[in-house]
């Protein structure tokens, strides 16, 4: 897939960072826009039409999550946040208000190009088709509820595990907040993490070849699980 | 009517001397537990008369004898009602404890240097004593020194009094089963003494009837006893002195065996009296020393405030019959319920206004108290030796009960108990938090020192790198741009490590706020750690050997996962590449085991406790990048969760870290909020 005449929009207020990312997407074939407040942000978004957004979250007039808000009322465009802030709690909040990805400053260029490139990838491919899906060393068919390893086995999905499994596959490649996931399982009203975390150990133990180092369901730390369908759409090396 | 008795020279100290010394005299005012209600009123009143004229410093006493505990509790509550007047006209009341009133009042008053003693008259009672001084005789005797004014009764007030006692003997009467069961020893003793008439003397048939006027002197009481003794009398005179089957004596010498029959069983039945009365003061002198030492041999062994308060009121509420209900100040001197807010719905609930006054008075208040005496409840104040830790409010069931001198005075006594006790715990807490506060500031400079070195060395590379990359004058090629370009990375890289590090460190130094809980599997946490240091890892080999039905752990996530990471970033500094690191863990009932282990060099001569202190390093002079906290933050991580890391050479030879957090995390996370 060529990524030319990819149009990104920048709303980042620090021209150190501004240039290094100009430079960035410029050598890798994107249109730069670049704005510095949030308010322009929001404008740049409704003129440019941009295919990706990279968004900072503090910003001087006001934070970078209602940039995400406001643009995500109308248009499905891919936002990355790129931001110093790392506690869990603001990486759950980009997540909630409908941010694909967070990459955590000081980034590494490689890094944040593999990250635009999933989440372009993942907008072109659009939802997964429900039913036989292909993970790494495992074939799932939701129709039947089992899951085939390469290696012969064959298991069974219980209904919950089944649900679980929907659900990450509806979002695939894309963090599904803890939230979210018991919302869509269980129901509205229910807040106990334990069972989810319980769930989600045995559908790895199901899919995954080792359990400890989940290939196909990773755990996004301190917001939720990311079905991993495309391996590139995930960076080999996480921010550490 | 009016007596002035005084065994010094009543002229010579009379009450001008008196009013014009230097301190303020005192006096004190005795009254009989006992004391016809009225006649105590009388005496009170004349003390205070005295009092005011004197301008003495006036206590009303009130002894307190073993008898006192058999009597009925009509005689109690006059007594309460006395001293309740008495505090209302501004006297004190003490309670002394003693056999003989005399004795306590002559021994309190050379204690506390009283000038002036109130008595009532003698009473004269229905019931000669005949052996015994009377109070006021003995006091006489006693007090040299003070002055002594007997207030006298008038002819009503006493046949009230004997009254009163009528009433008391009534009760006694009641007993009627004891008589009955007198009289029945008293045809027992017959029974056996008939069939030995003929085989014995008749001064051992006495004998018989002396020992079963025993037996019921020392079960009965003593008017059984007095019955028995007049029924064995009789019964010996009727069936056994001759002339037999009838009353007539013939001999004068038996008039002198019905005496002494008589003389021994009362005079055993008196001894029995007073030794049981006196048995039953100390039962409840002693019931009260093991209630105080079973609250403080418990409150000794608690370190939680909130849960030392919960005891107490169990202890309190159970002792004075009532619902309990501790308030604490807190660090703002505001009073809180211990154990959460108030219940609404109760309708015990303590009135602020009320345990602000306690407060600021540091005085009992409420029921029994000088300030707000018509509550329901009694408010006591928790005083440690230097300010005023809280409120205990007490709702008791028994109002009158509650108020008797024993019982308040033992619930003042735990009261007392617990606030020492609480006071404890918060001076520890604050030579805790003082320690902390002190580690604190020599962790900080310690800090400064360490990063203004450990930031300057990589900033100075990647000053160097940048100018030599923006003057053409260096004429860099490619590589050598490459080269440079990797360079400013990595110690960007560096630095980024030891600024969340340090930032994580400070974060965990001040305390456990921020602790956010979840449940967690072991395995997905050890999955997080391995996927972040994936790239590190590449050379390592990595065996995880987690059992799928280890339990959950109630643990803030990030952290631990945070913990595991730097256990490998550690393995891969400190080891070289190929090197196994296996994760093993193994639950145990209250804790969980974690165990990181290494097949590489190990500690060597070094002692692995040192690792865990900060900015220490392995190796000294190392080219590996890091100031040594990774370990110390492992360390704080796990001790934030109540749980330990301690290292040690693995059976290999390699190192083995082993981490233990608790299972049951849920409770252990309300001890460390409470004692923190």
């Amino acid at each position: 897939m060529t990524l030319a005449m990819h149009v990104v929009l920048l709303v980042e207020d620090d021209s150190g960072i501004q240039n290094v990312l100009r430079m960035l997407f410029e050598a890798n074939g994107f249109r730069v826009v670049v704005e510095k407040t949030a308010k322009g942000g929001q404008q740049a978004a409704r003129v440019h039409r941009p295919d990706i957004m990279i968004v900072d979250l503090g910003l001087p007039d006001e934070d970078g999550i209602r940039v995400i808000q406001e643009v995500r009322l109308w248009s499905p465009v891919p936002v990355i946040v790129l931001s110093a802030r790392t506690a869990e709690e603001q990486r759950l909040a980009a997540f909630e208000a409908g941010a694909d990805d967070y990459v955590v400053k000081p980034f590494s260029a490689p890094e944040l190009m593999a990250r635009v490139r999933a989440a372009l990838r993942r907008h072109v491919r659009g939802e997964l088709p429900q039913g036989k899906l292909e993970l790494n060393g495992v074939a799932v068919d939701l129709s039947l509820r089992t899951a085939r390893r390469t290696n012969g086995r064959s298991v069974r999905l219980t209904p919950l595990e089944h649900r679980m499994l929907e659900t990450l596959i509806r979002h695939a490649d894309r963090v599904v907040t803890h939230k979210t996931l018991m919302r869509e399982v269980w129901g509205p009203h229910r807040e106990d993490s334990r069972s989810l975390r319980v769930y989600i150990g045995s559908l790895r133990r199901k899919l995954e070849e080792d359990p400890s180092r989940p290939q196909n369901i990773v755990t996004e730390p301190g917001v939720g699980y990311r079905l991993v369908v495309d391996p590139k759409s995930v960076p080999q090396f996480p921010e550490s | 009517m009016m007596a002035v008795l005084n065994d010094a020279d009543w002229q010579g100290s009379g009450a001008a001397g008196l009013a014009n010394s230097d301190s303020r005299g005192r006096m004190i005012v005795t009254v009989a537990p006992d004391e016809n209600p009225d006649f105590a009123e009388h005496l009170v009143r004349a003390g205070k008369r005295y009092a005011v004229a004197l301008d003495l410093d006036w206590t009303v006493v009130c002894v307190e004898t073993p008898p006192l505990l058999s009597n009925p509790k009509l005689a109690r509550d006059s007594r309460l009602e006395v001293f309740r007047l008495a505090e209302s006209l501004g006297a004190g009341t003490v309670t002394l404890d003693a056999a003989v009133p005399a004795v306590a009042v002559a021994a309190y008053t050379r204690l506390h240097g009283i000038q002036m003693i109130v008595v009532g008259a003698a009473r004269t009672l229905a019931r000669p004593r005949l052996l015994r001084r009377s109070t006021m005789a003995s006091l006489l005797a006693q007090c040299s020194g003070a002055e002594i004014i007997v207030i006298g009764r008038d002819a009503d007030r006493r046949a009230e009094a004997d009254g009163g006692l009528t009433a008391t003997r009534v009760v006694e009467y009641a007993h009627w089963l004891s008589y009955a069961a007198a009289l029945g020893i008293t045809v027992l003793c017959t029974l056996i003494a008939l069939p030995l008439l003929n085989h014995v003397d008749i001064i051992d048939i006495v004998m018989v009837y002396m020992l079963g006027a025993t037996l019921v002197a020392l079960r009965l009481g003593r008017g059984p006893t007095i019955l028995t003794a007049v029924a064995n009398v009789g019964a010996f005179d009727f069936l056994f002195v001759p002339p037999r089957f009838s009353f007539y004596v013939s001999d004068s010498q038996y008039l002198i065996t019905f005496g002494v029959m008589l003389a021994v069983a009362i005079i055993i039945a008196n001894l029995v009296a007073v030794v049981r009365k006196q048995s039953i003061a100390a039962g409840a002198r002693a019931h009260t020393s093991a209630a105080l030492h079973a609250l403080s041999r418990e409150l000794a062994a608690m370190r939680d405030g909130d849960a030392m308060a919960a005891l107490a009121s169990r202890h309190i509420a159970g002792e004075s019959h009532g619902a309990v209900v501790v308030l604490l100040r807190d660090n703002q001197g505001r009073l809180r319920q211990p154990g959460g807010a108030m219940d609404q719905r109760s309708k015990r609930r303590p009135e602020s206004a009320i345990c602000a006054w306690v407060v600021e008075h540091r005085q009992r208040a409420g029921l029994g108290g000088e300030a707000f005496p018509a509550e329901r409840a009694m408010y006591l104040p928790l005083v440690g030796s230097q300010e005023c830790i809280g409120v205990l409010v007490l709702w008791p069931l028994d109002v009158r009960r509650a108020l008797l001198p024993e019982v308040l005075r033992l619930t003042e006594a735990l009261a007392g108990t617990l606030a020492l006790a609480l006071e404890r715990v918060h001076l520890a807490d604050l030579a805790e938090a003082a320690r902390l506060a002190a580690e604190r500031a020599a962790l900080r400079s310690t800090l400064l020192a360490s990063i203004s070195h450990d930031l300057r060395t990589p900033l100075s590379a990647i000053a160097g790198a940048g100018s030599m990359m923006a003057h053409e004058s260096f004429a860099l090629d490619a590589h050598r741009v490459g080269t440079l370009g990797r360079l400013i990375e990595d110690k960007a890289r560096d630095m980024t490590e030891l600024l969340s590090n340090v930032l994580e460190l400070m974060r965990l130094e001040t305390g456990p706020g921020a602790l956010k809980r979840e449940w967690h599997s072991v395995e997905d946490m050890v999955g997080q750690a391995l996927r972040q240091n994936q790239g590190r890892l590449a050379l390592w080999r990595v065996q995880v050997a987690l059992s799928p039905t280890l339990p959950m752990l109630l643990v803030d996530g990030g952290l631990i996962v945070q913990m595991f990471s730097n256990f490998l970033e550690n393995c891969v500094k400190y080891t070289p590449a190929g090197t196994t690191i296996s994760i093993t863990a193994v639950p145990e009932p209250d804790l969980m085991r974690i165990v990181l282990e290494d097949d590489g060099p190990g500690f060597g001569d070094l002692n692995p406790e040192f690792l865990f202190d900060k900015f220490a390093r392995g190796r000294l002079e190392s080219n590996i990048s890091g100031v040594g906290l990774g370990l110390s933050i492992c360390r704080a991580i796990a001790r934030l969760h109540l749980g330990d890391v301690s290292a040690a050479a693995a059976p290999s030879g390699g190192a083995r870290f082993e981490i233990t957090l608790p299972i049951d995390a849920e409770s252990e996370s309300r001890k460390v909020s409470v004692t923190s």
